[in-house]
């Protein structure tokens, strides 16, 4: 089992260089930060500051999307991360959804968000790519040719498909270990329909999690179901609520939400991902409990055990909700230590 | 008169990093990096590692444009260098170049460029905006608060304006000192006219240098000319060769220039390349009138008379090999006649 952290890009720089070497000395895996360049601080120049000052650590944008930069723009910014840090960084990719919706914009089709990894993964490795915005053929000369290992975000069946046929792993933006598995098992299963070898395909589930008593905990991560909502309701809306396409337990909790799809009145961007914003109003007490992992230390490692068992390979932490330090402290005292 | 550097982006990261620290310790003011993200890495990211290394020095690219990442993408960046540096961002922009024409796209209109310097410095700031290409107005309540500096790249006389009526300050990419109290005139003349003050404008004027043997010094640096004149073929292509709006000293350098244009005659994959084919029109003594290279006295002569002109500020393209002597040569025997 790999961990991981998440930035979100709202805390000081010097606070987040800090945090960065903690994880790296508490035995983490991957450094990740949210890319919603409106919301928060662009991603990629904290990513350059965070490996100036770590070794090992792994990077990336969790996630980034097809529509915010010009496909060689991107390319080149993680052509240039991957040389300056000897090979240490990755890509999640989803349609996209802060970043666009802030803008009213819509996020990227599935086929185009399928290019999208094709194109940069190209020009990344140093070969010729020639996509529709760009007249001319890009290449890039002066690349090291490291590979750039991409992760796909996805909830809806078509989605969770390309990211099987597509990615070298899945990103699945909630910790509850049944809808992991579920997820999980879409992906391989599309990966291996179009002749992949999947034995190495790799899941990343991520989640805030809170360390202590259980109504606190609720307290403080139940931003996240809501966000986790909107991408839901998106799928309910293309799917159906009755449809098997999407699991009961899905499409139950977001009954309360007001008005369909992501944007609208149900959920207000400019507050996404906050702690203590107006969009947490159809959150349970259940529902964020399943969805991220509150309790004491022995509950996490139960609960990774079991998302482990679903075929995650990946924990990631969305450090976000206060305590950053003592849950990463935790994390490498009491938690890593029980997995390989 | 200030001073600084600007890396184009080809040297290996750690070398970039320890240059860094020389440039600071040795007293120079800016460091710039060329932004054109498909020939050479990204010039952000790279900035983000540099400051990591560096207190004081102030940073930005040389020169961005308008069409390259969406104004808010663009702001964002700045915000967060700004944030992470204590604000030591500026922003030197020009229509677009090389960064452009290598896709196969053309340069921004001067409209657009001012409307860029105009959204980007205001998001930047932590104020919202809105323009063509978002829906909803844009604001970014992280931004901290920084104001960025903004120095606008041109060559023509309606750009030459525009940089005078729009700029903190204007870049002349050459060191002839005609050349640069021309350019001057033209930008400080243009802001007056819009009854800006002007008593703080300022002016920098970039290129290669060499310390050394003037021979040696001209083949290092023959790239250059050959990088202004696409500037210079695309402003006699709009105004004319036989027109006053462009000095003669330019026109005439292109004459033996294939091509009509930016894009014909020159190869953009081998822009600002030491070696290249592109240089094939370009004299020892234009060389030496965009450059500057000969012993430190020639160099000191010079940026006086660049002083005199009116140049604040003069940026050494450190891109033509001895990177590390050029750097120690200026702040042994060059910057401390003029401080």
């Amino acid at each position: 089992m790999e961990f991981g952290i998440a930035f979100k890009g709202e805390m000081e720089s010097k606070r987040t260089i800090a945090i960065a070497r903690q994880i790296e000395a508490a035995g983490f895996d991957y450094c990740w930060f949210f890319d919603s360049h409106i919301l928060w601080a662009d991603p990629y120049p904290t990513i350059a500051l965070c490996m100036e000052h770590t070794e090992r650590l792994r990077f990336g944008p969790l996630v980034t999307n097809p529509k915010v930069r010009d496909w060689s723009v991107a390319a080149s910014l993680f052509a240039t991360l991957s040389n300056i840090s000897g090979g240490r960084f990755d890509i999640a990719v989803g349609r996209g959804d802060s970043s666009m919706r802030v803008m009213g914009k819509k996020p990227g089709t599935i086929a185009y968000t399928a290019e999208f990894c094709e194109a940069v993964r190209a020009m990344v490795s140093g070969n010729s790519y020639q996509y529709d915005e760009c007249p001319a053929p890009v290449f890039m000369d002066w690349v090291e040719g490291h590979e750039l290992p991409v992760w796909v975000a996805a909830y809806g069946p078509k989605a969770l498909k390309m990211a099987g046929e597509v990615g070298d792993g899945l990103v699945v933006q909630l910790a509850d270990p049944g809808l992991c598995s579920w997820f999980s098992e879409q992906a391989i299963s599309a990966g291996k329909a179009a002749g992949r070898d999947m034995k190495d395909y790799r899941i990343l589930s991520c989640a805030p999690v809170w360390i202590g008593d259980r109504d606190m905990g609720v307290q403080q991560t139940k931003w996240f179901p809501a966000l986790v909502g909107n991408h839901v309701a998106d799928i309910v809306e293309k799917y159906g609520s009755e449809s098997d396409l999407v699991p009961q337990s899905l499409t139950d909790y977001i009954d309360r939400r007001r008005a369909g799809g992501a944007g609208g009145d149900a959920y207000n961007y400019r507050q996404h991902a906050d702690k203590d914003s107006d969009n947490t109003y159809y959150i349970t007490p259940e529902i964020a409990e399943s969805f991220s992992i509150i309790g004491p230390v022995e509950k996490h490692v139960e609960k990774i055990k079991q998302l482990e068992a679903a075929g995650v390979t990946q924990f990631t932490i969305y450090l976000t909700n206060g305590s950053e330090e003592q849950i990463v402290a935790d994390y490498g005292e009491h938690v890593i230590p029980h997995f390989s | 008169m200030e001073f600084g550097i600007a890396f184009k982006g080809d040297l290996e990261h750690k070398r970039m990093l320890a240059i860094s620290r020389q440039v600071e310790a040795g007293g120079f003011d800016y460091i710039w990096f060329f932004d054109s993200h498909i020939i050479w890495s990204d010039a952000y990211t790279q900035i983000a590692a540099s400051m990591q290394h560096t207190d004081r020095v102030r940073y930005g690219p040389l020169v961005t444009n308008p069409k390259v990442r969406d104004w808010s993408v663009a702001a964002s960046v700045f915000a967060t260098l700004n944030r992470m540096s204590d604000g030591r961002m500026d922003m030197a922009i020009g229509r677009g170049d090389s960064s452009m024409r290598v896709m196969g796209k053309k340069p921004a209109t001067l409209a657009t460029l001012i409307e860029s310097v105009e959204a980007i410095r205001t998001m930047t700031r932590g104020e919202t905006y809105t323009y063509d290409g978002s829906p909803n107005p844009v604001f970014m309540d992280w931004t901290e608060g920084y104001n960025l500096p903004v120095w606008i790249a041109a060559y023509g006389p309606k750009a030459l304006k525009v940089a005078g009526e729009h700029g903190d300050g204007l870049i002349i990419q050459l060191a002839d000192p005609g050349l640069c109290q021309w350019f001057t005139e033209q930008a400080k003349a243009g802001g007056e006219a819009a009854g800006r003050d002007m008593s703080k404008f300022r002016v920098l004027a970039c290129a290669p240098v060499w310390i050394g043997d003037v021979e040696k010094g001209v083949q290092q640096t023959s790239w250059f000319p050959a990088v202004v004149g696409n500037h210079v073929a695309d402003i006699v292509e709009k105004y004319g060769k036989d027109t006053d709006l462009v000095p003669d000293s330019l026109t005439k350098f292109i004459e033996t220039r294939q091509g009509t244009g930016a894009d014909e005659g020159y190869d953009y994959r081998k822009h600002a390349v030491k070696d290249s084919d592109n240089l094939y029109y370009v004299n020892n003594a234009v060389t030496e009138s965009f450059c500057i290279v000969g012993p430190p006295e020639a160099h000191v002569e010079k940026l006086k008379k660049l002083e005199a002109a009116g140049v604040t500020q003069f940026t050494i393209y450190l891109t033509q090999g001895d990177e590390e002597r050029l750097v120690a040569e200026y702040v042994d025997k060059v910057i401390p006649h003029f401080r």
